[in-house]
């Protein structure tokens, strides 16, 4: 803070922070922050000071918090392209002090996990499985393991290991670096494991391989 | 739709930005000017769906908030609030996938301008083959505006960027501009976006890093570097030479032409002698200033200058220079208007104007036909120092000193220049080791011989005319002659006597006392007059007046030359010491017109050139004044 006062900027690099509007709703905003930073997820009854203003003032209305973004809403009238700025700073600086926000429900890290699944299965990747005529059921998280069933056109499918060791995991993983194990419980009861053997695990490999995905 | 759709090109030095051009645009671009200011402005046409999309390509710059004249040409044109320049409908922000997190300050910046921006990642084949990674969907997510990847010579790609250009109107916007006023704010985006992205940083390209140990290294390095400009010399004078001969031979064919089908003494000795000596005589070097272009077209191609710039940073640093100028320098040595101009991505203006009063002692192609012409007068070919040419080592010498000199002059100017600026830093690319495209090597070969054959066609044709005229007027009648003692009947004696009281030969002896302690005579002042307007008519003149002594042998007229007036009239007029005056008196003259046009437009005032021509006269007349007292001395 002595630095601060000084109008030296500090050396702590701040939370990387961008924005990525939510569809159908131009009053929410998700801020995409790194996993990890806040630890829990769902709506909070205290927040830094900073942001608690704002929160106070009716500048937002809601805030909730997901395994990697935190979901803001403007108050009606407001637009993030003109009154966004003030927002960001607050919640950038809110994110620097994670002792001080507070969940209105004391959760468990698979609380988190949890989320992050759900997440991934109603986006891109359940999105790609989907288009295979397939499906991801999310089956139990516990204590970082998930166990998943891939359905449809999946239960037979030999390239359903790979789907599932490469891009679910990599997806869950980045909303929850501490994923211990992705699990397939087969349709018809068999269960394996795809962090193993077969495919390599995600965090061996040094380098993903090039992924340039093209708009329809 | 009045005056169509306009787009701007927007991304940093060497992101690929000008390859894009040209695959949108094809070779239909025109070049220009922007107002005011003479950074050049590059403007072509392509279609999308149909609609005609006016391009344009800006000067390549690291940031909006302008530290060179460059950068401020961008920002200017990207302010709507500038009415000077017409604000865009759309721009294209070229990012190279290799360097995202650069890149992306940029691009942040181009955001805030709240234009619609679209983004194209090129060079993703090269971050592919380093195995980097890079989702470029969520890439267009984290960005909120859309991202083409764009492969070099992939049709495919440009199709998908064309729909775009013909619509930028409906291009998806930011909901939220990136943070811009606070560069940690700035940096945290940047990071969050490329790890949305999940961009993996390529480590430094295995290959480029292996050659890089060797070349970048202070001393084997450096070995490299002068092995290379040695190689560079060799060839533009080996291989040149046989080309040149080709041109010679064609000139030589038109010579014989005319002769055969002029009868005309006017029209004969116009073409014969204006035209094919002089005109003619320059454009034989067409071929090496070809070949230096390709030269260096292939090593910046290569990635090679850059390297080469950053070696001479260091040295240059311990001088108080920085390594941009030593590209600049370095472009002078084909010719010195290109390298004044390279001096515009100096910062600091203390450096470009420094760099710029020393630029022209670099020696630049129009030197090379002055210097070829009179070391064979000085030195038989046949000589040789050692296992090296004479011929050959002095030449080597004459680029040696004229490059020492120019770094020399670049760094007292920038001492006397307002005291010690601190250096800016120095940003310059270095890029992988990358296969030149012979497209690009083309075009700049091009454009460099189309600017020498303009400046043939324009300045030298002129005042070759305008120097026939004058050493043919005024007309003498036949009774004067006679009275004067002439052979009437003898052309040749007719063509000396003309030419001696010629309007010429009466300003080159008005200039006589300024030259005479050099020991030149008024055929060498008048030559040295005419070269002020370009140093290839100092040839040009100097064989239109041996043509006229002798037709049959100029070369030999031009070495049997006597003194003309003064105490040693009837003297051999081409001793070794007034050679080797000329040599260094041509080494040091600022004699271009064009290079002092440049320098007052580049540097806004009549200051720097008038003080650049003075300075340069000075020590072009004293030196030469040393060189002859000393070549005296030792003969």
């Amino acid at each position: 803070m002595a630095a601060l006062r000084a109008g030296v900027p500090p050396l702590v690099p701040l939370v990387p922070l961008h924005a990525e509007p939510v569809d159908g709703d131009p009053l929410s905003m998700r801020w995409i922050v790194p996993p990890d930073v806040l630890g829990f997820v769902g709506a909070t009854t205290r927040l830094p000071r900073v942001l608690q203003s704002l929160l106070d003032d009716g500048t937002i209305d809601a805030v909730s918090v997901e395994p990697a973004a935190v979901r803001l809403r403007l108050r009606p009238g407001l637009t993030w392209r003109r009154d966004g700025a003030g927002v960001r700073t607050a919640l950038q600086a809110a994110l620097a002090e994670p002792e001080h926000w507070q969940p209105s429900y004391d959760g468990t890290p698979d609380d988190v996990l949890r989320m992050a699944v759900v997440e991934v299965i109603d986006g891109d990747v359940g999105d790609y499985v989907r288009s295979h005529g397939g499906q991801i059921e999310l089956v139990d998280v516990h204590d970082g393991d998930v166990r998943v069933r891939m359905n449809g056109a999946c239960t037979h499918c030999p390239a359903s290991r790979v789907t599932l060791g490469d891009r679910f995991e990599i997806a869950v993983r980045a909303r929850y670096p501490q994923l211990r194990s992705v699990t397939s419980a087969g349709s018809g009861g068999s269960s394996a494991s795809v962090t193993d053997a077969a495919v390599p695990p995600v965090g061996a490999r040094r380098r993903l391989p090039l992924v340039f995905s093209r708009r329809l | 739709m009045p005056g169509g759709i306009r787009i701007a090109l927007v991304g940093s030095p060497n992101s690929g930005k000008s390859t894009l051009f040209n695959a949108l645009t094809g070779l239909r671009a025109k070049t220009g000017n922007y107002p005011g200011v003479t950074v050049a402005r590059y403007e072509g046409t392509t279609t999308a769906l149909g609609l005609s999309v006016t391009v344009e390509d800006l000067p390549g710059t690291y940031s909006l908030d302008p530290i060179s004249p460059d950068e401020q040409i961008v920002t200017d044109l990207l302010d709507p609030q500038n009415d000077a320049v017409a604000t865009p409908d759309g721009l294209v922000v070229t990012l190279d996938a290799t360097s995202l997190r650069r890149s992306l300050g940029l691009l942040s910046q181009v955001l805030g301008t709240e234009l619609p921006v679209c983004v194209v990642l090129t060079f993703a084949d090269e971050l592919a083959r380093r195995s980097g990674s890079l989702d470029v969907e969520a890439l267009r997510r984290a960005l909120g505006v859309p991202v083409v990847s764009i492969i070099a010579g992939r049709r495919t790609d440009l199709a998908e960027l064309r729909e775009l250009l013909a619509a930028p109107q409906s291009w998806a916007t930011p909901a939220i501009l990136p943070p811009t006023h606070d560069t940690t704010e700035t940096s945290a985006w940047i990071t969050s976006v490329l790890a949305a992205a999940r961009y993996d940083v390529p480590q430094v390209d295995e290959r480029t890093r292996r050659i890089d140990a060797v070349l970048l290294h202070p001393v084997w390095g450096s070995l490299v570097f002068f092995v290379t400009m040695f190689a560079f010399f060799q060839v533009i004078f080996t291989v040149a030479a046989p080309l040149q001969d080709y041109v010679e031979q064609f000139f030589g064919y038109l010579g014989s032409l005319v002769s055969e089908h002029v009868s005309n003494p006017w029209i004969g000795s116009f073409l014969s002698n204006a035209l094919l000596g002089g005109v003619g005589g320059v454009l034989v070097f067409l071929p090496q200033i070809a070949l230096l272009f390709v030269m260096v077209a292939l090593l910046e191609g290569v990635g090679y200058l850059s390297r080469a710039a950053f070696l001479m940073d260091r040295v240059m640093a311990k001088a108080g220079l920085e390594g941009r100028a030593f590209v600049a320098l370095l472009s002078s040595m084909a010719c010195a208007i290109p390298g004044i101009m390279a001096t515009r991505t100096l910062p600091s203006a203390r450096d470009r104007i420094a760099t710029m009063m020393g630029a022209p002692l670099m020696t630049c192609s129009a030197r090379l036909p002055v210097y070829v012409l009179l070391i064979g007068l000085l030195v038989d070919p046949g000589t040789r120092f050692g296992p090296f040419g004479a011929q050959g080592a002095i030449m080597f010498v004459l680029y040696l000193v004229g490059a020492v000199s120019a770094m020399l002059a670049a760094w007292v100017f920038s001492r006397i220049g307002r005291g010690r600026g601190p250096l800016l830093p120095f940003y310059m690319e270095m890029p992988s080791y990358r296969m030149p495209s012979a497209r690009a090597v083309g075009l700049s070969v091009w454009e460099a011989c189309r600017a020498f054959l303009r400046k043939v066609g324009r300045i030298i044709l002129v005042t070759t005319v305008i120097l026939w005229l004058l050493l043919n007027l005024p007309g003498r009648g036949l009774a004067e002659m006679q009275a004067s003692g002439v052979d009437t009947s003898n052309d040749t004696a007719v063509a000396a006597y003309v030419l001696d009281n010629s309007l010429a030969a009466d300003a080159g002896r008005a200039v006589a006392p300024v030259f005479e302690p050099l020991g030149f005579d008024w055929r060498i002042n008048v030559s040295l007059l005419a070269s002020l307007s370009a140093r290839e008519v100092f040839v040009a003149t100097l064989g239109q007046v041996a043509s006229a002594e002798n037709p049959d042998n100029p070369s030999e007229a031009l070495k049997a030359m006597t003194v003309a007036d003064g105490p040693r009239a009837g003297q051999p007029l081409f001793t070794a010491p007034v050679l080797a005056a000329l040599l260094v008196f041509f080494l040091y003259a600022l004699q271009c017109m064009s290079t002092v046009g440049v320098m007052r437009r580049e540097s806004g005032t009549w200051r720097w050139p008038a003080i650049a021509f003075g300075y340069m006269f000075v020590l072009a007349w004293g030196m030469a004044f040393l060189t002859k007292l000393v070549v005296e001395a030792v003969t």
